[in-house]
Parts: structure tokens; C-alpha cells; sequence
């Protein structure tokens, strides 16, 4: 696993985090004269040197609206995570329709998050944005989601319930296992006495709305004990 | 009832049987846009600000994008409450429809206060709760926001996280300020393209900016206290180089207007490259003050911010800091050069360190933290008008820099063998040219500096009457200090007899001193030689004549009239300038009135001479 950190302000790097970064094996910190040879060869589309990256986070305003596109593009075609960090950013957003993708302001980049992520990177292997973008928490966001999911779905099925002229589509409700959509991430720790029996069937087996709220009910207590 | 949801297709709410197309609004930030910008965007005079000035309550999803947690719902319902341009529509009802509760929300958002203000309400998402909330609000009892002045006191809202180092904010903050505090003038095409330039900042369109802004239209405007109009008369014909990173970001257009009917000319250094480090920006930058500095029209006034690169907000030597280097290089130049550090940082270990360099005018620029109230905004404005003033009333030390740097190098005793005590003493390094100008460039307005350089110059001026290569007079020796005799060496090396003894206590002389009172001698005092009367040739007088003595003023007189062909007028204003040195600057003899008092001009007018007089002629 190797994580690229391209910065013109190395300075301020060292301003905002209390650990060694330059020290941790699977960073590489491309700036100084690397960060003008990275910017010349982006220049002329040459990406090669980020092949050897599994995640690149960059200083947005270091780079120019053309090169900014030409490493999105990179990004997009192999849906390679990219991290855009700025001073300018006034919320953080994670997108991960075309690749992940995260907008996140400089001095939240540059906390204790980013050795989380970086420790999240190393165990596993894989890339997790959340645990960069919401530190501790980023389960949380998960179990909101997926609870949030659930609710959406219930009510769709009251609606259809109720209401005759209303028209839902059964593929917009939860009928199988499958379409409560849970995070793998996140999957574990929905294990517990009531819900194993639940969720530890295959995919494509039924769901009802009974079982359906035994899962949101543990999804309720993880979101209590975390928060 | 008019009614619209904002989601991001993550309800069960945007059925058309609920809400019709024309009541949904899909919030989506674009790939690689900013939320704040892409909000505004929308709420400007977008298709939110459309859908909203035709509803009466709008229900908003708590989360608006792919990660709940980012709870986009209820930043955007801050800047609904705190966008201007929506007027009334800002206090609408809204209904945040989230799984959590209030507590939730507050526990695990950053910024919740808004969530405990009125107008705002939370339901689950539930039809039952919908249809509760329709009935609720045909009732009445679902209300707008009713006390904005309550609101805006009762919410808060960070700046961006990395603001502190981040001045960008507190430039645009004060081109804000400062523009807001103008009258307006828009028949004045400048005032129009500061106008223009402020509309498209980045930093208006942020939540925090907006937020600033309404805590601060809430303060009252006095248009006879508030408001400012530039005026800057004493820099009238001056040039000025402005040396600022957000030059092309509405600063260069606020200078331009400041300085507008000051006839002063402005030169902006602003060609700032992104992508440039620092090292070699600093050198262009120095290249550019070269240009200038050798130029016939020197600029001799800066107006410099001292972080000119993104790694001086990191840099803690502040020898490395990018204006910093550039103030050196400017002193090191030309010391007399004035220089106003104009800054949004108000560390004041800095301005320590600054005025060690030789800079003594500090403008702050205003920023967010330290806006307190419309008199400080125009404290600020009037302190920048006052320290670009100052500076400028200064400038013509570095015109004295330039002479006396010639003097040093090219006088007309640096290669007289017979004179080394007067060039070791007047143009050598430390020497009495050296004082003037470190006293000078030390405090310009300073009574009692300007005594001490006035000083100097009679020093130097009596040192070089005196050389033996310049003049000789003699004393009677029955006589005292009567003049017996005298005469100066012209500069073609022939000497020019001005007294010659005569028989019967009489003398020849080519000139007699007219007594008289300066105006600025006190109405009980004697009269004294204030003037001196050329002859079309020797006059033989008596030897016990007024005035006609050995003293320094003879010699002085002598010499320059008659070696170095100084204008009577000017001789006048030297024996005048002498008075004062006299009664006012050695001895406090009580002479001269006391609201008299003489200038850096009066020391320009030495220096001025000494470089008529002493300048090598190298043809």
C-alpha cells in the first residue's frame, strides 16, 4: 500500500501534524523539486509516476484547473481514490460514484485522521476515505446511512400500504437481504444474538418487516453506543 | 400552501403525490465544486432561488449528499437564513426531516446551533409526520423565523479550519470592509471595477462570510460618521510601488481607487505565479525593485505585505519570510526608501522586527477577528491614509540617500592628499554626511534631530571654509579678532583678495554685511547681519566696520559667494539658518520665537548645496 501526498507547502505540513509522516513507509510526500518534475509530466499527461499509488491526495490549489482535470481523469479510469485538500474548502464531501473521491479542508487533512487512514491503509490493505474524512466516527456515517436507507424503505412500503393510488416500485423496498445494501465494513459489528440469524443467511433470502426492525433496532444501539 | 423539498434523491418524501416536480429540488454538488460555492451558486440566482421565492416552508433533508454524516441539510439551511439577496424568503420555515433527534444532531454536528432557533422544526421520516406538518402550518402553528437580530446573536459559525493561517480571509474580508465604507461613486469607473472585483471573490460566497456580514449590517451606519473618501493629497505626484500577493484579487482595483485623485502614480509588482517557489519568486520580485530603483523616476515609496508566498504562513524564521527579504533588499539599496507594511497579520513581534529593518509605517489590514465596529473600520481605513501620508512626507530621504552615496564616491577631495582630514571626517564611512542621514532616516519630524543635523551641516560647511586650500583670513593682532586681511582660492586656483589691510585702520573689501532682524527673532533682541551688499569693486571702509571681523560667517560668505558661486538668496538663508543653529539648536538663548522651528527641507537645502559644492566634476 502506498499513499501519495503531493504538496507545494511542505511547511505546512509540518505546521498541523504532531507525527512523523515523512517517517511512515507506505506516504510518499512529493514536493520541492519531485513536486516540479511530478507537475511538468502531469503537464504533458504523464501519469506513470503514480502508478506505483494506490491513493493520491493533493493540495487542490497547487495545481491548475487543466492539470486538476488530467489527475481526476487518471483517477477515474481506474478508479483510483484521489483526495483534493485546500484551505478553501469550506465542508468535507466524499463522492464515490466514478471513483472515491474527497474534498476536504487542509487542516482537517492534516490531523489526526490522516495517521488513522494511513494505519487503516497499512492493516488492510485497502483504501477507506471515511476514516480520513470523519476520524473515529466514520462507522457512524455508515450506520446513519444504512439506517436512513432503512427508514426511506419502510415508509415506502406504508406508503404503498396505505395509500393505493401511490405507486412504489417493489425494487424501491427491502424484500431480500441484499437490498438492505450494508456496508461490509460495517457488517460485523450488526452481529449480535438477535440479528445473526438475520443476517448471516444468503443474500437473496427474504427479509420481512419484522426482521427488518430487529436489524434497525441494533443499528439504533451501535449508533447510541457511538456517538 | 406553497411547500419545497430539498433532497438528494435519499427520501421517501419525493414521491410527486407528496411533492410535484416544481416542489423538489435536487441537491447535488458538482464534481470537484466547493459546497458553499455550489450553494450560493444556487441560492444567488440559481434554481433554488427560483423555487424558493414562490414557497412558504420548505422541508430540507438533514443529509444531501452520499455520506450522512456530512449533514449538507443543515449548512444549507444556514445560508438560507444568512443569503441577503433572498429577503423575506431567508426567515421561511424549515423542516429538517432526519432518523435523529435534535440532541443527536447537536451531539455529532459541528455547528448546531441553528437547530435551536425558531422557524426551525425536525420530523421523522414519516408520511404521518408530513401530513402532520401540512395541518400544523394551516393552523398557524408552524411558524418563520420571527427575530433575526435573536438569531444571528444565538448562532455560531466557525471559520474555515485552517483560517488561521489562512489571510486570503482577511484580505477579502477587508476589501469587503473597506469598499462598504466608501461612498458610493458609481459614476467613477475605478469605484466600478473595485465593485466588480469584490462580487467575484470566493470568500463572499461562504457560509462564514455571510454569517460575519449579517452580525455586521446589523451595526449602524452613520453616512456622517462611516463613511470615507480617499484623500490623499500629500502624495500628490509621488509614485508608488505595491508589492501584495492579492494584488490581482481586488487589491490592485481598492489601491486604484484609493488613490484616485491623488495624483500620486501607482506601480503594482503582479505577476504572482502559482506554481513558482519562493526562491525564485523573491528574485523576481528583486529584479523588478532593481529595474526601478535605477530608474530616472525612482520610486521611492513601498507599500508591502510581508507574506508574499504560501510558505511564509509555515515559515517560522522570520528572516525567510518573502517581504521581509524584499524590505531587506529594498534598505540595503537604499535606506532612505519609505516603507508602509501593509498586512493582515497583527503579530507584533513582527512590526518589532520590521522597524530593526528600518520600516516605521504599519498598516493593518482589518480582518475578521479583530472587527469590532464601524469606528474601527474607519480607524482602520484613516491609520492607512495616515502611515501612506507619513511615508510619503519621508520619501525625500531617499533622494538624500542618492546625493550623499555620490558625495561619498565622487567629491571633490577624494583624491586631495592635502584634504584627507576633511574627507575621513565629512564622506568617509560614519562621517558627519552619514549622521545627517542616519538621523534622518531614524525620524524626520523630530525637533530636535533636525537641530542636530542642522548642526552637522554648519559643521561640515565651517570645516571646508576653514581648509587652507579654500580660504585664509587674518587677524589684527592689535586688534583682537579684527579682520586684517583675507582672501579664498577660486576654484581655477586663483586667489581672490576679499579684505586687504589698509593704512589708518582702514580696510578694501568686496563686500559689506547689512544689519537687521530675522522674522523669527523674538521683537527684544538685537539686530544681527542678516544680509551682505556686493561691490562692483573694492570698497575701502573703516576697519571697525560692523561685522567685518574674522568670524565664520565672513569666511562662510566669502567662500560661497565668491569661490563656489552660491546665490545671495541662498547665502541669506544660510546666515538665517545660522541664527537659528545659534540661538536654538547649540544654546537656547531665548532669541528666536519659540514657534519657530526649521525642517528636514532646511537639511535637504544643505545637502542640496553640498552637492553643488562638493560633487567631482568628472568632465
Amino acid at each position: 500500500m502506498k499513499i501519495a501526498i503531493i504538496e507545494d507547502r511542505i511547511g505546512r505540513l509540518e505546521q498541523y501534524i504532531d507525527f512523523e509522516l515523512k517517517e511512515c513507509k507506505s506516504v510518499k510526500i512529493i514536493t520541492g523539486s519531485e513536486f516540479d518534475s511530478f507537475i511538468a509530466n502531469l503537464k504533458v499527461n504523464d501519469t506513470k509516476i503514480l502508478d506505483q499509488f494506490q491513493c493520491i491526495a493533493s493540495h487542490r490549489s497547487a495545481l491548475s484547473n487543466e492539470l486538476r482535470d488530467t489527475l481526476k481523469e487518471y483517477c477515474r479510469k481506474i478508479r483510483k481514490p484521489l483526495i483534493f485538500f485546500s484551505g478553501g474548502i469550506t465542508s468535507s464531501v466524499l463522492k464515490d460514484t466514478e471513483f472515491p473521491f474527497l474534498h476536504i479542508n487542509s487542516k482537517e487533512f492534516y490531523s489526526e485522521s490522516l495517521q488513522m487512514f494511513i494505519e487503516a491503509c497499512e492493516e488492510q490493505n485497502a483504501v477507506n476515505l471515511l476514516v480520513l474524512q470523519f476520524g473515529r466516527k466514520w462507522k457512524l456515517s455508515l450506520l446513519l446511512n444504512l439506517r436512513n436507507n432503512i427508514a426511506i424503505a419502510l415508509n415506502k412500503q406504508k406508503l404503498k400500504n396505505e395509500y393505493a393510488n401511490i405507486e412504489v416500485d417493489e425494487r424501491e423496498l427491502i424484500k431480500r437481504l441484499r437490498d438492505l445494501q450494508i456496508n461490509s465494513l460495517i457488517k460485523p459489528d450488526l452481529i449480535n444474538e438477535r440479528t445473526e440469524g438475520i443476517l448471516s443467511g444468503n443474500d437473496f433470502d427474504s427479509i420481512n418487516t419484522d426482521q427488518i426492525l430487529i436489524v434497525k433496532s441494533t443499528i439504533n444501539q451501535l449508533i447510541i453506543e457511538m456517538s | 400552501m406553497n411547500k419545497l423539498l430539498i433532497h438528494n434523491n435519499n427520501t421517501s418524501f419525493n414521491r410527486t403525490e407528496l411533492f410535484s416536480i416544481e416542489e423538489q429540488f435536487v441537491f447535488d454538488v458538482d464534481f470537484d465544486k466547493d459546497v458553499d460555492l455550489y450553494i450560493n451558486e444556487n441560492l444567488d440566482n440559481g434554481d433554488l432561488k427560483k423555487k424558493l421565492e414562490n414557497v412558504d416552508i420548505i422541508f430540507i433533508k438533514v443529509s444531501l449528499s452520499q455520506n450522512y454524516l456530512e449533514y449538507l441539510g443543515i449548512r444549507l439551511s444556514y445560508h438560507i437564513r444568512l443569503t441577503k439577496s433572498l429577503g423575506a424568503k431567508s426567515l421561511i420555515p424549515i423542516v429538517f426531516i432526519a432518523e435523529e433527534s435534535i440532541q443527536f444532531l447537536g451531539l455529532t454536528y459541528s455547528e448546531p446551533s441553528i437547530l435551536f432557533t425558531g422557524g426551525i422544526y425536525l420530523i421523522k421520516e414519516k408520511l404521518e409526520n408530513y401530513t402532520k406538518v401540512l395541518e400544523l402550518f394551516a393552523e398557524g402553528k408552524i411558524k418563520s423565523l420571527d427575530n433575526f437580530s435573536h438569531f444571528i446573536e444565538s448562532i455560531f459559525v466557525s471559520p474555515p479550519a485552517n483560517y488561521q493561517s489562512h489571510h486570503s480571509i482577511a484580505n477579502e474580508w477587508a476589501l469587503f470592509r473597506y469598499f462598504s465604507m466608501f461612498k458610493k461613486d458609481e459614476k467613477n469607473v475605478k469605484y466600478i471595477a473595485l465593485n466588480k472585483k469584490i462580487l467575484q471573490l470566493d470568500y463572499v460566497k461562504t457560509l462564514y462570510f455571510k454569517y460575519l456580514e449579517r452580525k455586521v449590517s446589523r451595526q449602524n451606519f452613520n453616512p456622517k460618521k462611516h463613511i470615507y473618501t480617499p484623500s490623499l493629497s500629500a502624495v500628490q505626484q509621488k509614485t508608488i510601488g505595491i508589492i501584495d500577493d492579492e494584488i490581482n484579487k481586488g487589491w490592485m482595483a481598492f489601491y486604484d481607487y484609493f488613490f484616485d485623485g491623488s495624483a500620486a502614480k501607482t506601480y503594482y509588482f503582479n505577476d504572482f505565479r502559482k506554481e513558482e517557489n519562493r526562491e525564485n519568486q523573491i528574485i523576481r520580485i528583486q529584479n523588478w525593485l532593481t529595474d526601478n530603483i535605477k530608474a530616472n523616476n525612482a520610486i521611492d515609496m513601498y507599500i508591502i505585505d510581508l507574506r508574499l508566498h504560501d510558505d511564509d504562513f509555515s515559515e517560522v524564521d522570520f528572516d525567510k519570510i518573502s517581504g521581509v527579504q524584499i524590505i531587506k533588499y529594498i534598505k540595503c539599496k537604499n535606506p532612505g526608501i519609505q516603507i508602509v507594511v501593509s498586512t493582515a497579520s497583527n503579530k507584533v513581534w513582527n512590526f518589532q522586527k520590521c522597524l530593526r529593518l528600518g520600516v516605521s509605517h504599519f498598516a493593518i489590514k482589518e480582518s475578521p477577528e479583530t472587527y469590532n465596529s464601524r469606528e474601527e473600520s474607519i480607524f482602520s481605513l484613516n491609520h492607512l491614509s495616515k502611515e501612506i501620508t507619513k511615508a510619503s512626507n519621508k520619501t525625500f530621504v531617499a533622494e538624500v540617500y542618492r546625493k550623499i552615496s555620490t558625495l561619498k564616491s565622487e567629491n571633490i577631495f577624494i583624491s586631495d592628499s592635502d584634504n584627507k582630514n576633511i574627507q575621513e571626517l565629512v564622506f568617509e564611512k560614519n562621517g558627519l554626511l552619514d549622521q545627517i542621514l542616519n538621523l534622518l532616516i531614524i525620524d524626520s519630524n523630530s525637533d530636535s534631530i533636525i537641530n542636530q543635523c542642522l548642526l552637522l551641516c554648519f559643521q561640515i560647511l565651517e570645516n571646508y571654509c576653514d581648509l587652507s586650500t579654500i580660504s585664509s583670513f587674518g587677524n589684527d593682532n592689535r586688534s583682537g579678532s579684527r579682520l586684517s586681511s583675507g582672501f579664498v582660492w577660486l576654484k581655477s586656483n586663483e586667489k581672490k583678495d576679499i579684505f586687504i589691510n589698509q593704512p589708518n585702520q582702514k580696510i578694501s573689501t568686496w563686500f559689506e554685511l547689512k544689519e537687521g532682524k530675522f522674522d523669527i527673532q523674538n521683537e527684544n533682541t538685537n539686530e544681527t547681519p542678516t544680509s551682505f551688499e556686493v561691490f562692483p569693486e573694492m570698497k575701502i571702509v573703516s576697519a571697525y566696520h560692523s561685522g567685518l571681523d574674522a568670524s565664520s560667517m565672513v569666511k562662510m560668505i566669502s567662500v560661497l559667494y565668491f569661490r563656489d558661486n552660491i546665490s545671495k538668496i541662498k547665502i541669506e538663508r544660510i546666515m538665517e539658518l545660522r541664527y537659528y543653529r545659534s540661538n536654538v539648536a547649540a544654546h537656547l538663548t531665548g532669541k528666536v520665537k519659540s514657534n519657530q522651528k526649521i525642517s528636514s527641507n532646511d537639511i535637504v537645502f544643505f545637502i542640496e548645496l553640498f552637492f553643488f559644492m562638493f560633487k567631482l566634476d568628472k568632465s
